[in-house]
């Protein structure tokens, strides 16, 4: 267990928000998904991360555990995807939860099916990427299908309280009335619903694309205004949803 | 018809001066929120309007709006002086006009003369005269004292930033004792002391016994003063009203004296809140008017000034006073020191606009009230003018009676002063080691026996061997500077008035103090797992150094350079235990640089960390801008692990993030703000300035100033407001680490 050896691109201590409270975030390297929005695109490989052992990592939250035991606060694994290192992230969570820190996992659902089971008993909240939901758009978005992302939020929402949902709020693309009808129509159907956190669209990772020699595609893509934000919220809303920003 | 009020229940302090004891008796502790609050009054906004229009004027003026440069300053110099008379609810100023400042030429005539001239003004030249010819300054007497050596350390920056040409200040008087007592009880006490003093062969006896006569005059003089506003302090304060303003008026008296460096006020809250709660219960007050007290008080110590040279400015940016005053805490027996009045000094903030004075400082402890807790977290989010400091690591040392001298020192109250001993800029120490104890900037000889080192590859065995002797050496030195200017300031400038309201026998601390700390750790580490190299002139000074490969940094929670830290810390500070000091006290340490870690900076050669020449220190004892890699907690924790114990006089840590940081809402940024608190105080952190802002903003302020009149900023144990930082220094607060997330 302790020895069990994760890439890690990087940690943030100081995690406010991704999960509730205060959080450890560990971003672990490595993604199948080519999201033309991402905002970590060097996290895509391992090239470069670091090796970080489960016991390696104890010693670094232990010392964290003043800060992050509070109000449901604890640990999050992003990245990167961090599904795709599930011995990983099952033992990294065991061992939160043994230091009393609650766990949070950071998907785009594309878990590898014989782990979703593994990582959602050692996951107290679970913050779904749901980039699109009509199946054509989360492919041209994402490069991946969307079907197995559903799965794995039906799964999620067996646990009452354990889904939120995220969404990026990407303008003129996954905002049109018929993408929010899918996400509401699927979030209500869920065993428990969960909460929706509409994340506003922002550049901050586009020069990260440049470094890497890569092309950014969604070049004249400008942040939602305020006034958008709230309009999709609004929808959303009365379709019955919490709401809340990302 | 109010009710007639219940009598305090005595105790201890009915039988002795014991403030404290009086607080543990009859205060309330109040878990409560903020609901009961009120807003300013009509009156409160006319005055402050008021005296904003001046402040507005003295920053048009450059600064200072009025200099009285015919009357020195002193308790009695300058009669009643009033902002609006009919609606102040506290009165008394330092001298005859608002915002006017006094001179004080027993600091040194010149250096009041420059200051004069530095803002149009001239002195009188019978005062110029006088205490040229006639009266021996405190600056006189040093340098006469000084030997080539101590003028050298101090001409290279080396040991810096001493009171040697400005007044010490630090003291803190306790100003309760004139509210609780009235000057004729402590004139009373104060003769049966020095009554005892009669052993005339030491000289120790004779000095202290001159100082009683001293303290004695400055009460009459207290007690004079109060009568020209119109009010009998011979006698205790009978109501919040009177408790209030006999406090401000034994506050005013220290601040007309002396211009002290930094002069805190203490804790006062729990205090005046027994004075309101009575009031309030009787129906003498209502919670607008016991507000309006508190107001008046905020809106008085925003308006104390004292007169700087222009060099002072350098060092302390923003024209402080550090009239520190401490809010919260817990008591010794569980239950929590926070009142409605801690609350009240809050609201102050609310009600005038945040501003850095008072220097509003909250004792924090996780096992504070909940709701204090959210409130604190809330005001400190928006006004930035909050600083915290860990309750539960102090009152061990000093009970629960405690104040803040200056940004981070702890005094306990009434029987405790310390000595304002500056800094030793640790980085030039190890550039002295790195160059054969000569001085990194002129190639002058500075320590005597530091062998050169072999090689341009620095060898960590060698380059640390050498540092250990010059922070030998340097802490020798440094004691006995200290020395020579605390005999001199008692002597002639000693602070009459704050030290009257002080035990006769009070215990002394000499606080020392170090800047550069993490810019010498980060070297060492540098040393030690890098590849440092260092280019030499012909004249073989370290002119550059050239670093290969990386190093783990100071503020990543890494034990490599967190153990360098504490031990720099502890090694320091039982260096200076080995020397004999002035009147007994014990030494105590600071990681402290205030602002002047930028001025530091500039004096300093390039280290081997990688930093060039002449750029800024991190304040305090903040991690290096830009080298922490894991976040915000990481860095703190790294802080946290220096050992408190081995550095008393305070350990200041600066953390500024931008809103958005903190958390989506803000309701979730003050929880967040609630677990950062009690998750780096539990984790044994001394104390912690928190900035709110986003960069935006300051650029914004940098090109209009005028917007922006009351941003406030923290910069390591102080606030200062934004505008009227220097360019340089507000450049300084951009290049901060903004702690950015993914």
């Amino acid at each position: 267990m302790k020895n069990i050896v994760g890439r890690i691109h990087s940690v943030e201590t100081l995690g406010t928000r991704d999960g509730p409270a205060l959080r450890c975030v560990f971003f672990l390297a490595g993604c199948r998904y080519r999201c033309r929005f991402c905002h970590n695109p060097d996290t895509w490989t391992v090239r470069g991360s670091k090796r970080m052992t489960v016991a390696e990592a104890r010693e670094r939250l232990g010392r964290l555990v003043p800060y992050l035991r509070g109000e449901g606060g604890g640990i999050t694994a992003s990245g990167g995807e961090p599904t795709l290192q599930g011995p990983f992230v099952e033992a990294l969570f065991r061992m939160a939860h043994g230091l009393g820190l609650a766990t949070a996992l950071d998907t785009n659902g594309g878990c590898p099916p014989r782990w979703r089971r593994r990582l959602l008993a050692v996951t107290d909240v679970v913050l779904l990427d749901v980039k699109a939901s009509s199946p054509a758009l989360h492919r041209t978005l994402t490069g991946a299908p969307l079907s197995p992302v559903l799965a794995f939020g039906r799964m999620a929402a067996e646990a009452p309280g354990r889904l939120t949902i995220r969404r990026v709020l990407l303008p003129g693309i996954n905002d049109s009335p018929e993408e929010l009808e899918r996400l509401a129509e699927y979030a209500t159907s869920l065993a428990n619903k969960p909460d929706i956190e509409l994340i506003p669209y922002h550049r901050l990772g586009v020069h990260k694309w440049a470094e890497l020699g890569k092309r950014y595609t969604l070049q004249g893509l400008r942040p939602p205004t305020a006034a958008t934000w709230r309009a999709v919220a609004r929808r959303l809303e009365k379709q019955g949803l919490t709401v809340r920003p990302g | 018809m109010p009710r007639k009020s219940d009598p305090f229940k005595r105790g201890r302090w009915t039988a002795k001066i014991d403030v404290q004891d009086f607080i543990y008796h009859n205060y309330a502790p109040y878990e409560g929120g903020p609901a009961f609050l009120a807003g300013p009054t009509p009156r409160t906004r006319r005055l402050w309007t008021k005296v904003q229009a001046l402040m507005r004027e003295e920053q048009r003026r450059g600064g200072v709006l009025d200099i009285d440069t015919t009357v020195p300053g002193g308790i009695l110099s300058h009669g009643p002086g009033y902002i609006d008379k009919r609606n102040e609810r506290i009165v008394g100023l330092q001298t005859d006009r608002p915002l006017r400042r006094a001179v004080k030429p027993v600091g040194g005539v010149r250096l009041v003369e420059r200051a004069c001239e530095a803002h149009g003004h001239k002195l009188d030249p019978r005062i110029a005269e006088i205490y040229t010819k006639y009266r021996r300054s405190h600056n006189d007497a040093v340098f006469s004292v000084y030997t080539e050596e101590m003028k050298r350390l101090r001409r290279l920056g080396i040991i810096t930033g001493l009171p040697d040409n400005y007044a010490r200040g630090r003291i803190i008087g306790d100003y309760r004792r004139v509210a609780l007592y009235g000057i004729d009880r402590l004139e009373a006490e104060k003769r049966a002391d020095q009554a005892t003093l009669v052993n005339f062969a030491e000289l120790e006896t004779i000095q202290l016994r001159e100082e009683v006569a001293m303290q004695l005059e400055a009460l009459a003089a207290v007690r004079e003063m109060g009568r020209l506003y119109g009010f009998d302090l011979s006698r205790p304060a009978k109501d919040a009203r009177e408790a209030v303003q006999w406090l401000y008026l034994g506050y005013l008296a220290a601040a007309k004296e002396s211009d002290g460096a930094a002069m805190s006020i203490g804790g006062i809250a729990a205090f005046l809140d027994i004075y309101i709660a009575r009031d309030l219960k009787t129906g003498r007050l209502t919670e607008a008017a016991a507000q309006e007290l508190i107001d008046d008080l905020t809106i008085k110590l925003r308006m104390i000034r004292q007169l700087r040279p222009p060099e002072y400015d350098e060092i302390f940016a923003g024209d402080p006073v550090w009239i520190t005053l401490v809010l919260g805490g817990m008591a010794s027996d569980g239950r929590t020191k926070v009142t409605r009045t801690d609350f009240r000094f809050l609201q102050s903030l609310r009600n005038l606009g945040p501003a850095p004075e008072p220097n509003l400082t909250v004792l924090y402890s996780p096992r504070l009230p909940e709701k204090w807790k959210a409130f604190v977290a809330e005001t400190a989010i928006q006004s930035s003018a909050l600083q915290f400091e860990n309750d539960d690591l102090m009152r061990p040392v000093a009970g629960d009676d405690y104040g803040i001298s200056c940004c981070v020192s702890l005094l306990r109250a009434g029987d405790q002063i310390q000595y304002f001993g500056a800094r030793c800029n640790l980085a030039k120490a190890l550039l002295l080691a790195i160059n054969a104890g000569r001085d990194e900037t002129g190639g002058e000889e500075v320590v005597p026996g530091i062998p050169p080192l072999r090689g341009k590859r620095l060898d960590y065995d060698e380059v640390h061997r050498n540092f250990v002797k010059v922070v030998a050496w340097l802490a020798g030195q440094y004691v006995e500077i200290m020395n020579v200017i605390h005999w001199s300031h008692d002597k002639y400038y000693y602070e009459s008035a704050q030290m009257a309201l002080l035990d006769t026998n009070v215990d002394r601390l000499m606080a020392f103090g170090l800047a550069g700390f993490s810019v010498v750790v980060d070297s060492l580490c540098a040393i030690r797992y890098a590849r440092v190299e260092a280019v030499r002139d012909r004249r073989g000074l370290a002119r550059r150094y050239v670093v290969r490969g990386e190093y783990p940094a100071f503020g990543n929670d890494d034990e490599r350079p967190d153990n360098r830290a504490r031990d720099l810390v502890i090694s320091f500070i039982s260096e200076l235990r080995k020397h004999a000091i002035y009147r007994h006290a014990t030494p105590t340490l600071s990681i402290l640089t205030i602002t002047s870690n930028v001025l530091y900076g500039k004096k300093t050669g390039a280290t081997p960390d990688g930093r060039k020449a002449g750029a800024p220190f991190a304040p305090g004892a903040n991690p290096m801008f830009g080298r922490e890699r894991s976040g915000v907690l990481a860095s703190l924790n790294s802080v946290a692990k220096l050992p408190y114990h081995a550095a008393q006089d305070g350990i200041s840590n600066t953390f500024s993030i931008v809103p958005d940081g903190l958390g989506p809402d803000a309701e979730k940024r003050c929880h967040n703000l609630v677990g950062i608190l009690d998750g780096y105080f539990e984790r044994g952190g001394h104390h912690i300035n928190i900035n709110v802002l986003d960069r935006r903003l300051l650029r914004d302020a940098m090109r209009h100033p005028e917007k922006y009149p009351h941003l406030t900023i923290r910069v390591s144990g102080y606030a200062v407001h934004f505008t009227r930082l220097s360019r340089e220094h507000q450049q300084e607060i951009l290049r901060r680490t903004f702690h950015k997330f993914m």
